[in-house]
């Protein structure tokens, strides 16, 4: 995949990335093939449903993925310039502890439950900076008050359980931000917590990208969260990704039936009680990916070379890419409801 | 199945839990729901929305009499439920089912599917005929959707929106009137969510049955609701036609509920106020005094500190709030409106 023309340096590029488990039932491929970048200060949603591949496509970005199942089997992973996959593990931690940081859904797991949230955030000062012990702890309150904690450098002192839902979210969101990294991974931010105090969240990492100037990654099942936030977006189905362009043409003129069928799936708030168009079917089990186009299964326009001829990912408009011989029809909207 | 009307009714409802206080201390009560009323009737459904911890899924059992409420009545079709003898008791659950969030922790994992679904005539003995299970079994399969062989399988064997259709066709053999079903899709893909909502819609028009639908996602609830009611800390703040609530919300909470609900295209739709609550849910055991709300209203005035809001009709709805008037006309000065 050639970086799409809009931007111009991309900061992370992933190229055809394969990505296998050893798992009980066998070995599957989580991953088929997934390619997308994200440029400076870009904001990058990934969306997908569960079992997409989206969670393991950033685990490999971050080199986090389980070192005895997984296996990475091909593709690149470039960031600025660098080619991580080629690296050592261990510059990928480094490059994850200082230049790329990661917020994960749930902020109970990602805190230690036995150190104060202070000491938590003033570690990475003190190991990465090499800072004192004082300025470490200084820094850290300063970065609990900048996430919109109350109190800072009282609350700097309690334990992840003394926090709220919200607030721990806050804790995690200032230790990922306190190196000042160029790329913030997102992986479903929000997911846990009430819409009122999702609604906070994802305002206080929009302003926190803009004054940093921070590009972002957001993974999120939620197409509502994605419309809030996101530049560009790219979609997932079945370990690759079927579409990706600016928000608004995906999200106005889907390219890939798949994307059409989730956008159909929500309920309007302007037309309630009118039946939904779900998509048919359930997304394929890793185990047992359609030959052909993975999506071919469910789709109202799959012909008989969808069954067996796997469409790659092409521009279809400046900008924008799909993976569908038939990207055009789907773009211009010829009605292919009720035909499944 | 008879078509008759028939009504669920909750009055001055209570619900505590006894809340540990400290060692020795005496042992102090949560009320999880304070006072609540509500009313479902057959063919309609009434939408519950409301944060975690409000007390909508404790309400839920309560209703279902899987917890024994502190104070005030449930009625069913003119019957008293809540104090019925054992006897009553089963032959009313019959009446009323729920349907469970979780489609993976709501089924035996041990036990297949036939046994889930026949699981109730086991227990009310003269429901169904013996000799008649398999065929009604099979019935009921085809009803929400499932193909009869999947009678033989166990529940991990089955998707996550299969499983949901199990609990749906278990809630279904006691051929209730009334199904209480408490997040029934916030476990489900976007995908999936869509076919199961389709499927409760099918199955109120053709079985006239009676919906309390609880969730916290507003798009849902929306579509899927005739009336709406909006729970806040153990109360309900504010309930009515849903197209009432939902078009012009006369709650401060209603409001900032509802615009901080991600829309999935927020440009096709008129710019929306955007109210972003500060702070999050008080604990249920310690409620602020006077109006439950008031801490996180922009609108609080000290009186809002002394009298706690009754439910009162306002513009074609009942609202708890002291300036229901002046919030459903936008709100004073002190609520912290941004245009997106």
């Amino acid at each position: 995949m050639v970086a799409p023309p809009h931007a111009p340096h991309p900061l992370l590029t992933v190229d055809d990335l394969v990505v296998s488990f050893d798992g009980p039932l066998g070995t599957y491929r989580a991953l088929n093939g997934v390619s997308f970048s994200v440029g400076a200060g870009e904001t990058l949603a990934i969306l997908g449903e569960s079992g997409s591949g989206k969670s393991v496509t950033v685990r490999a970005v971050m080199a986090l993925l389980p070192r005895h199942s997984a296996t990475i089997e091909r593709g690149t992973i470039r960031y600025d310039g660098e080619e991580l996959s080629a690296l050592p593990v261990r510059r990928t931690r480094e490059l994850s502890a200082t230049e790329m940081a990661m917020v994960f859904q749930d902020s109970l797991t990602a805190l230690n439950p036995v150190v104060r949230v202070g000491q938590q955030i003033a570690e990475l000062f003190r190991v990465r900076q090499r800072t004192s012990r004082r300025e470490a702890w200084r820094r850290a309150v300063a970065g609990l008050e900048r996430v919109g904690i109350p109190n800072a450098a009282r609350r700097a002192h309690d334990y992840p359980h003394q926090f709220s839902g919200g607030m721990r979210q806050r804790v995690v969101i200032a230790m990922a931000l306190a190196l000042r990294p160029r790329l913030l991974i997102a992986d479903e931010p929000t997911t846990a917590l009430d819409v009122t105090v999702q609604a906070q969240i994802m305002d206080l990492l929009r302003e926190l990208r803009e004054a940093d100037g921070m590009a972002m990654i957001l993974i999120t099942h939620d197409l509502g969260v994605v419309a809030d936030v996101a530049d560009r977006v790219a979609v997932m189905y079945a370990g690759t990704v079927v579409e990706s362009g600016p928000l608004r043409t995906v999200y106005d003129a889907p390219a890939h039936p798949y994307t059409r069928g989730l956008m159909a799936s929500v309920p309007a708030p302007d037309r309630p009680g009118e039946r939904l168009t779900p998509i048919e079917g359930m997304p394929p089990s890793p185990l047992a990916t359609p030959a052909g186009c993975p999506f071919h299964p469910r789709c109202p326009v799959a012909r008989a070379d969808c069954r067996t001829d796997r469409p790659a990912l092409r521009v279809v408009a400046a900008g924008h890419e799909a993976a569908c011989h038939y990207a055009e029809e789907v773009m211009a909207g010829v009605d292919v409801r009720g035909a499944a | 199945m008879s078509t008759s009307e028939a009504r669920l009714e909750v009055r001055q409802l209570r619900v505590s839990y006894p809340a540990r206080g400290g060692l020795l201390r005496r042992a102090a009560e949560v009320h999880a729901v304070e006072r609540l009323s509500l009313t479902v009737t057959t063919g309609r459904t009434l939408g519950l929305v409301g944060e975690s911890g409000c007390g909508k899924s404790t309400l839920a059992r309560a209703i279902v009499g899987l917890r024994r409420p502190t104070g005030g009545e449930i009625w069913y079709a003119g019957e008293r439920v809540d104090d019925a003898d054992a006897a009553r008791r089963r032959r009313l659950t019959t009446q009323i089912q729920m349907v469970y969030q979780d489609p993976y922790s709501s089924l035996n994992p041990r036990k297949k599917v036939s046994f889930i679904v026949t699981e109730g005539w086991r227990v009310h003995r003269g429901q169904v005929p013996r000799d008649q299970w398999t065929d009604r079994t099979a019935e009921l399969l085809a009803r929400v959707g499932l193909a009869a062989e999947l009678a033989d399988r166990y529940p991990h064997q089955l998707s996550g929106g299969q499983r949901q259709r199990v609990g749906i066709a278990r809630a279904l053999a006691m051929s209730p009137r009334i199904l209480v079903c408490d997040e029934p899709v916030s476990a489900l893909d976007v995908s999936v969510q869509a076919q199961t909502l389709n499927l409760l819609a099918d199955l109120r028009a053709d079985l006239g049955l009676g919906y309390l639908f609880i969730a916290h996602d507003l798009s849902v609830v929306r579509h899927i609701s005739d009336d709406l009611a909006v729970m806040y800390l153990g109360r309900i703040v504010e309930t009515g036609p849903a197209a009432t609530v939902y078009g012009a919300p006369a709650h401060p909470y209603t409001r900032a509920l509802i615009s901080a609900a991600p829309v999935p295209r927020p440009w096709a739709a008129p710019p929306a106020e955007r109210i972003l609550l500060t702070g999050e849910v008080p604990s249920p055991a310690s409620p602020p005094s006077g109006c439950r709300f008031r801490t996180r209203c922009g609108l609080a005035q000290p009186r809002c500190a002394e009298v706690e809001p009754e439910l009162r009709p306002v513009a074609g709805r009942e609202v708890a709030c002291h300036y229901a008037e002046s919030s459903l006309a936008g709100g004073g000065p002190p609520v912290t409106a941004v245009t997106r």
